[in-house]
């Protein structure tokens, strides 16, 4: 992202201390639901690879793969609104090892918001060339023209919001998995997202929303390993 | 007799193996397209919102949405050909 500092994104801090203190946080049963979760990405995962596919290839198909342009080319919808697609900036906006991302929205009947605008960002994931997870991140909130709503309320529609009929299946049932996996990472960035948002209008910026050089507002590293090793770290394990 | 725990740890070495078999996917490919390379540019007055999701509009709502400093599409010196 060609940005200067002062419109850098917020980061979340990376590795397995930030993320067992992340953790810790959770009740040992929520922990528990937690390496549930993982045991369902994980699998997930497994299973698209027995094959010899990841969830990239699942979802691009036989398709040219290029910049910007969204697959599955229509998003991919479940019959309750929520939806999502995959695509890749230019590769000056890319970050390190990322292929592309995941955009996931929930839908929102919120009376006052557009019509064509009735969706709500959940939150961008990024994945490696062979699919794994790397980061999640929020944008602001003319990136992805939506109906803008505080992190609470963000949080809450993220928990309601499911894909697992939306298609490709393999894709919507890996999402599933994956964002329930990393929802306390969703939470986090969802929330940096309003701390950061806040701050810079606090400093002026009180167009923000719609201010064309800031595209990220949080994000925060992830990956399967150092979830899994945390979680086992604070006791949890699967029932 | 005891539960036999998952210990998913266990799972990682044979997941990333696994991983490592499967080719890398390559990389995106340069887009032409002038809303790709609006897009790139963060363009203030790009036609639309590069991540939003795709919306089905009737040619009348494609007028009156967008970025009102979006050149109408007839206009637009960068608009691919039909």
């Amino acid at each position: 992202m060609t940005q200067s500092s002062s419109l850098l994104s917020s980061h979340a801090p990376r590795g397995r201390r930030f993320t067992v203190d992340l953790l810790r946080k959770l009740a040992p049963q929520e922990r528990s639901d937690l390496y549930a979760c993982g045991l369902k990405a994980l699998e997930a995962t497994q299973s698209l690879l027995k094959q010899g596919k990841t969830v990239i290839s699942e979802i691009i198909g036989n398709a040219t793969y290029v910049e910007w342009e969204h697959y599955p080319p229509r998003d991919a919808k479940s019959r309750t609104g929520a939806l999502f697609y995959y695509h890749a900036h230019a590769a000056s906006q890319r970050m390190p090892s990322e292929h592309g991302h995941f955009h996931v929205f929930a839908p929102n009947d919120r009376a006052d918001c557009p019509y064509d605008q009735r969706y709500t960002h959940i939150a961008g994931l990024s994945v490696d060339a062979q699919g794994m997870p790397l980061r999640v991140f929020t944008t602001n909130q003319w990136v992805t023209a939506e109906c803008w709503e505080n992190a609470e309320r963000v949080c809450t529609l993220a928990r309601q919001a499911a894909f697992k009929d939306a298609r490709p299946h393999n894709v919507s049932k890996w999402l599933d998995a994956v964002l329930a996996f990393f929802r306390p990472q969703i939470d986090l960035v969802t929330h940096m997202r309003d701390a950061r948002a806040k701050a810079l209008m606090d400093r002026g910026r009180i167009h923000l929303l719609k201010d064309r050089r800031t595209h990220i507002l949080s994000q925060c590293r992830i990956d399967f390993s150092t979830q899994i090793v945390a979680l086992e770290e604070l006791g949890a394990d699967a029932p | 007799m005891a539960k036999a725990r998952i210990k998913l740890s266990h799972a990682l070495p044979a997941l990333a193996l696994a991983a490592a078999v499967v080719a890398p996917m390559p990389q995106a490919l340069s887009s032409l397209s002038a809303t790709g390379v609006a897009h790139a540019s963060s363009n203030p007055c790009a036609p639309s919102n590069p991540c939003a999701p795709s919306k089905k509009m009737d040619k009348k709502m494609e007028k009156k949405s967008s970025n009102p400093c979006a050149p109408s599409k007839s206009s637009n010196p960068c608009a691919p050909s039909k």
